[in-house]
């Protein structure tokens, strides 16, 4: 379990690595960096003066070093937008983007993942294709149009929800909406598929024909079993909800890390593009994290110690 | 395991009656034909073309003008026009996305399974990193830094969820060569390009045909995603995407403009979702 | 005697087992200090239990697995001096039958496709004249060339096999390892599968090398057996005198155990008692934990092969080991 963990922390760290490493040579691939950060008005000294701040006239391998440690002490510079500190534009945006995408997970799996119990349960029947076509539906219907839809229904046509901004936390309720909807209808579809899984292995069966009574069954002896493809699946559902939050914050003109990237990759602001990209990856490597440390406390196999390579 | 053994696309299994399928099945195969049909035909047979003006009736309501059917865009645009010219771009996108995306993923998995080693590692990494954080993200950054030109966006899209295809491709050719028919192909002399392309490659094209039906539903909301936030086709050219985002200013005085877009797009996507289920329940079930 | 058309000498293969990404990885030796001669049209039976390393041991000698130590000659030529262009020569000249025939055909190219692929992938023939060539190999195995056609799904288990073992041989090889090739198919098949595959041997200038666990099917089609046990031989000899006469424990135990129709003779000696157990394998005599006869020499010193009477057995208490009933030495 603790050598498990250690691995899976071990690659982490890699994955945040190759990202800065990637973003270093993307960077350097795409141009002078000091011409694409500033702008082509600049004045020669501004160019000059970014390229010694960034040790652009030094060798690859030094601007390497020092792009990871600036990376990785959080500067990366001014916005070109404002003028205003990276890692300060990006610290405004991050509870902005939690305030929705937390409460979003959070209601996601409560109506996801019972509703999912539910179809398979009752597989087969009204109910089971009831939530079968909502999740359908919600999987198709792209959330930026969905959001724009509810933006319709709510603030257009019935007037009571405010359509953009973030001033009162009415302004919260549709975006949270919009990535709950689209959420859950790929957590129930995901349910459902892996309880009748579950519910079709032999010792299901077994216990069917001991008499045990399906409540017990479902309860007792196939959601514990479920649990454990599940919570790969919380790793999906919020990197979905950070990956929605583009769309969605964009839509509703909230002000959080989703809508100042899209802001930042249409205006060019390279020194705020490449904090986003790290600060996405950062919360992805966290979450895949989270997910792995659940999934090895949950199996068995893994939390005694004897896995396979698998 | 049966799946890689099993023929799920042999031309000489006697083929199902089409005829028993469910009414929503045909719908949703009629709606791609004529989706097709429209993206092969657009600029014949739209009424005008899709950048015209019409500057005296502007937000025309559908039914509204005799000569505009579904009337006129802000600019006074006619809609009908558009939305078929935006259809054509959009399916044209996800259609050479898909494949470009089949075939860069399917030529790395198939590179990672039959070298293994450091490459196998080298291409698994990619794609578990590339699986590990929303493709949104890589895209918006590979956007902000390279521009966005048709080509590249295509590209871009085109690379969207390639390492399902090589993750795909690799476990099924990993489990094609223990099979026996690959290694003995193998034993009597069959070069290696033989065996992959005439043995293995057919056994394992049902899967692959199937992640197509998956994935082509997600290009088309990939593409539709990137131009309404601005990043993806620009105007003079359109695209669906591109047509909901400015249809989002008149909402209130005409939401038609972005419904229609709106809806061509969700009933697209919906439609190849059904039939792919649909076909894949069929298949399985016959492969039982 | 004629030279050998197979060499194999100090043949082993060791697999690297690693349970995790930071566990300790372990050495399994599958096949360990292996000598094997054949040769041209001589018939080896190689016998063992599931994990004995005699899979392995088939693809050793056929190169599709490299050796982790000692060498394999064919016509020879070592494997490892073979430089790709002479691959292609060698696998025109030997062949494989693999144990499982669905798996082992292609359920997507016919028979004829398949058997054919063979003759003009080596340019022997055009289209036409490998679909000839591949029709009067089917025959030959008794199939008729009207099911050239046929997808393997739409055959029998006994007729796939039959269409392996012709796709095996339409080139006319020196050298084939059979491998399983009719432990999945039943009784009655078998017995099919194993007449055709005697008449065939008598029409071709054939060797092979029948890999098994059956001591049943083994006895009727080869010249001569080795026994193997967790990757060594313990046993090898004349099929005749080591069917009388088994030499060593292991092997006695194994022609005790072949179930027998007569019910006096049903078992009269135990079956091989536990299981294989290749962690205990390092010093002294492997079979040792599972052997009524093991006394403390056997834990100490590992036994080698040494020559009694027609054979060789690797067994400090060779000597010792009881003769077979006559009647199971007779069924057997």
């Amino acid at each position: 379990m603790f050598g498990f963990v250690l691995a899976r922390l071990l690659r982490s760290l890699i994955v945040l690595f190759a990202t800065v490493t990637f973003v270093f040579i993307v960077l350097r691939l795409s141009g002078d960096p000091a011409q694409q950060m500033l702008s082509d008005i600049a004045t020669p000294e501004a160019l000059a003066a970014f390229r010694t701040q960034w040790g652009l006239d030094r060798s690859i391998a030094e601007q390497y070093l020092l792009y990871l440690a600036n990376a990785f002490q959080g500067n990366f510079g001014t916005s070109f937008a404002d003028g205003r500190e990276v890692f300060t534009v990006i610290g405004e945006r991050v509870p902005k983007t939690l305030s929705v995408t937390v409460p979003a997970f959070l209601l996601t799996m409560l109506i996801g993942i019972p509703a999912g119990i539910l179809a398979a349960v009752r597989r087969e029947t009204a109910a089971d294709k009831a939530v079968m076509a909502g999740a359908v539906v919600g999987y198709s219907i792209p959330n930026f149009l969905l959001g724009v839809a509810l933006i319709y229904l709510f603030a257009v046509w019935l007037r009571v929800l405010p359509s953009s901004g973030s001033s009162t936390w009415q302004h919260a309720i549709l975006p949270v909406a919009t990535l709950v909807l689209a959420g859950a209808a790929t957590i129930s579809r995901f349910t459902r598929s892996t309880l009748i899984d579950v519910l079709g292995q032999p010792y299901i069966a077994a216990a069917r024909a001991d008499g045990i009574p399906e409540r017990e069954i479902i309860l007792r002896h196939a959601l514990p079993n479920a649990a454990i493809p599940l919570v790969t699946m919380l790793g999906f559902g919020a990197g979905g909800m950070l990956g929605g939050a583009v769309f969605v914050e964009t839509v509703f003109a909230w002000p959080g890390l989703g809508s100042g990237f899209v802001r930042a990759v249409n205006s060019g602001d390279l020194n705020v593009v490449q904090a986003m990209i790290l600060t996405f990856t950062a919360f992805m490597v966290s979450i895949n994290l989270t997910v792995d440390i659940l999934y090895a406390a949950l199996n068995p196999k893994i939390r005694l110690g004897n896995h396979d390579a698998s | 395991m049966t799946q890689a053994r099993t023929p799920a696309w042999s031309g000489r299994r006697p083929r199902l009656p089409a005829f028993g399928w469910p009414l929503s099945i045909w719908m949703c195969g009629a709606w791609i034909a004529a989706a097709i049909a429209v993206g092969a035909t657009a600029q014949w047979i739209a009424p005008y073309d899709h950048l015209q003006q019409f500057p005296l009736t502007r937000l025309a309501a559908p039914g509204a003008l005799p000569g505009h059917v579904l009337g006129t865009d802000y600019l006074g645009r006619d809609l009908l026009s558009n939305l078929l010219a935006a259809t054509q771009t959009t399916l044209v996108i996800a259609l050479v996305g898909s494949l470009i995306c089949a075939v860069i993923g399917t030529s790395l998995g198939l590179l990672a399974a039959h070298f293994g080693g450091w490459l196998d590692n080298l291409i698994m990494g990619l794609a578990d990193a590339m699986a590990s954080v929303p493709f949104i993200v890589v895209a918006l950054g590979i956007l902000a830094f390279f521009g966005s030109s048709p080509l590249l966006f295509m590209l871009l899209v085109g690379i969207a969820n390639w390492e399902r295809y090589a993750r795909l491709t690799r476990g099924l050719i990993l489990s094609a060569n223990l099979e026996g028919y690959a290694e003995a192909a193998r034993i009597i002399g069959v070069p290696d390009r033989r065996v992959y392309w005439r043995h293995i490659l057919p056994n394992i094209a049902g899967p692959l045909i199937v992640q197509l039906t998956v994935n082509f539903p997600e290009i088309i909301l990939l593409e539709s995603g990137l131009s309404f936030l601005g990043l993806g086709i620009q105007p003079p050219a359109t695209s669906l995407g591109l047509m909901v985002a400015d249809g989002r200013n008149y909402l209130a005085t005409a939401w038609w403009l972005s419904a229609l877009p709106g809806l061509i797009i969700v009933v697209t996507t919906l439609s190849i979702s059904l039939l792919g289920d649909f076909l894949r329940d069929r298949f399985d079930a016959r492969l039982r | 005697m004629n030279p050998p058309l197979l060499q194999a000498r100090g043949l082993q293969k060791t697999f690297r087992l690693r349970s995790g990404p930071l566990a300790r990885s372990v050495d399994h030796v599958a096949v360990d200090a292996i000598d094997l001669d054949l040769a041209p049209r001589e018939r080896i039976g190689i016998v063992g239990e599931s994990g004995s390393g005699k899979s392995t041991l088939g693809r050793l000698l056929l190169g599709l697995t490299p050796p982790s130590a000692g060498e394999v000659r064919f016509d020879g030529v070592a494997h490892a001096d073979r430089r790709p262009g002479d691959w292609k020569a060698f696998r025109r000249q030997t062949s494989l039958v693999q144990q499982n025939p669905l798996s082992a055909l292609n359920p997507q190219m016919t028979i004829g496709q398949q058997v054919a692929e063979a003759v003009w992938v080596h340019r022997l023939a055009d289209r036409h004249g490998a679909r000839d060539q591949a029709a009067a190999m089917l025959e030959k195995v008794g199939l008729s060339a009207e099911l050239m056609d046929r997808f393997p799904h739409q055959m029998s288990g006994g007729q796939r096999q039959r269409v392996v073992i012709a796709r095996a041989l339409v080139l006319s090889p020196r050298l084939v390892v059979f491998d399983e090739a009719v432990s999945a198919l039943d009784v009655s098949v078998q017995a099919q599968v194993v007449a055709i595959l005697r008449s065939l041997w008598q029409q071709l200038d054939l060797a092979y090398v029948f890999i098994t666990h059956d001591l049943r099917i083994v006895r009727h089609l080869v010249d001569r057996i080795a026994v193997l046990y967790l990757g060594r031989v313990v046993e090898t000899g004349d099929i005749r005198s080591v069917y009388a006469r088994p030499r060593h424990p292991y092997t006695r135990a194994l022609l005790s155990s072949v179930p027998s129709l007569d019910p006096r003779v049903r078992n009269v000696a135990p079956p091989v008692q536990g299981d294989l157990d290749p962690g205990k394998a390092a010093r002294g005599c492997a079979f040792r934990s599972r052997c009524p006869l093991a006394i403390e020499r056997c834990a100490s010193e590992t036994p080698r092969l040494r020559r009694i009477d027609q054979g060789h057995v690797a067994c400090h208490r060779a000597e010792d080991v009881r003769p077979l009933p006559m009647a199971t030495a007779e069924v057997a």
